[in-house]
């Protein structure tokens, strides 16, 4: 079992606990934004999604499936609860199994560009892309006065009952 | 390297605070006292708070305080300091990483226990989630952020090509 299960289960839940709370909020609410970040709450969404479509497509070596998250198709937000389930039991079983970190991995991205590149920075820049983009969610639902979720990996262990 | 999944993502964590640190010491002192809505505080507060928390984590896995307290709102520590700082307690989190058991519980405050695996998520996330306030706090201010992304640190560290 790889030492990554951790991070990854949280990382998991986070992504679930922000998409969760995404579709809890209107319309206009979706819309916002506050400057520095990356656009709109449902534009960051997306790419949150979208991008750990990518980054499980690397790892399993195949491209994403047709009903995946995308930037450029992906405008209504219904299919993003189940498309992230589907990516936290992906990623939950590939912790569990033995990770050969100097594996070479194929990437593709958003752009459509091929990168080559060994598993480790492919899943450092995977968890680091997850709390970035929770974090952009984060500074627009604060700049407009929404309260957002306790998603840090201690509000994920209290969840459950581990952090006492 | 290490040989460990989590080492790498301990390692860009650790480069990433070091690259913000080297990035805002080239920049007008000024700018440090600069905030965003929706962020944390001003960039200086925001990133004592990072600095600080990593300590804090460290001292919470390996009962040390490596270097001079930090906290966000106590004493005002040079960026030099918190680099210091940053790049022991940084260390010092591998190591634990490598050798401890991430099972082992630990105890936090007002008698709340968590394990080693959830405190090295919780680093993590910290600064990622922190450093994406600054860099949107910077953005915001019409500075380009330093790119702190897996990415970049494996380019710095001149074992990986890819690019965002």
């Amino acid at each position: 079992m790889s030492d990554l299960r951790i991070p990854i289960a949280y990382d998991n839940w986070a992504t679930e606990t922000l998409v969760d709370f995404c579709l809890g909020l209107t319309s206009q609410q979706l819309e916002l934004t506050t400057p520095g970040t990356m656009g709109t709450v449902k534009a960051t969404l997306v790419h949150l999604v979208a991008a750990k479509e990518r980054y499980g497509a690397a790892l399993r070596g195949s491209p994403p499936p047709a009903e995946a998250i995308r930037e450029t198709t992906t405008t209504d937000l219904g299919p993003v609860k189940a498309r992230s389930k589907a990516l936290s039991c992906f990623f939950e079983e590939f912790a569990r199994g033995t990770i050969d970190l100097d594996a070479t991995v194929e990437r593709r991205a958003a752009d459509g560009a091929v990168q080559k590149m060994p598993m480790w920075v492919l899943l450092a820049q995977f968890l680091h892309h997850g709390d970035e983009h929770r974090a952009k969610l984060g500074l627009i639902f604060g700049a407009n006065g929404i309260e957002p979720p306790h998603y840090s990996a201690f509000n994920w262990a209290q969840s459950l009952g581990t952090l006492a | 390297m290490g040989e460990r999944p989590l080492d790498h993502v301990l390692r860009h964590n650790t480069w990433a605070t070091g690259a913000l640190i080297e990035f805002l010491g080239g920049l007008d002192p000024a700018t440090h006292e600069s905030a965003s809505p929706g962020t944390y505080g001003t960039i200086e507060r925001t990133l004592q708070h990072i600095v600080g928390a990593q300590q804090w984590y460290t001292q919470l896995l390996t009962g040390e305080l490596i270097g001079p307290r930090v906290r966000r709102h106590g004493t005002r520590h040079t960026l030099d300091e918190l680099a210091l700082v940053a790049e022991a307690t940084g260390t010092r989190v591998v190591a634990v990483a490598e050798s401890d058991d991430h099972a082992r519980r630990i105890e936090l405050n007002r008698g709340r226990t968590s394990t080693v695996g959830v405190i090295l998520a919780q680093l993590v996330h910290h600064g990622n989630e922190h450093r994406t306030q600054i860099t949107t706090i910077l953005g915001s201010n019409g500075i380009e952020p330093p790119p702190l992304s897996a990415w970049a640190y494996g380019r710095a560290a001149g074992i990986s090509e890819a690019e965002e």
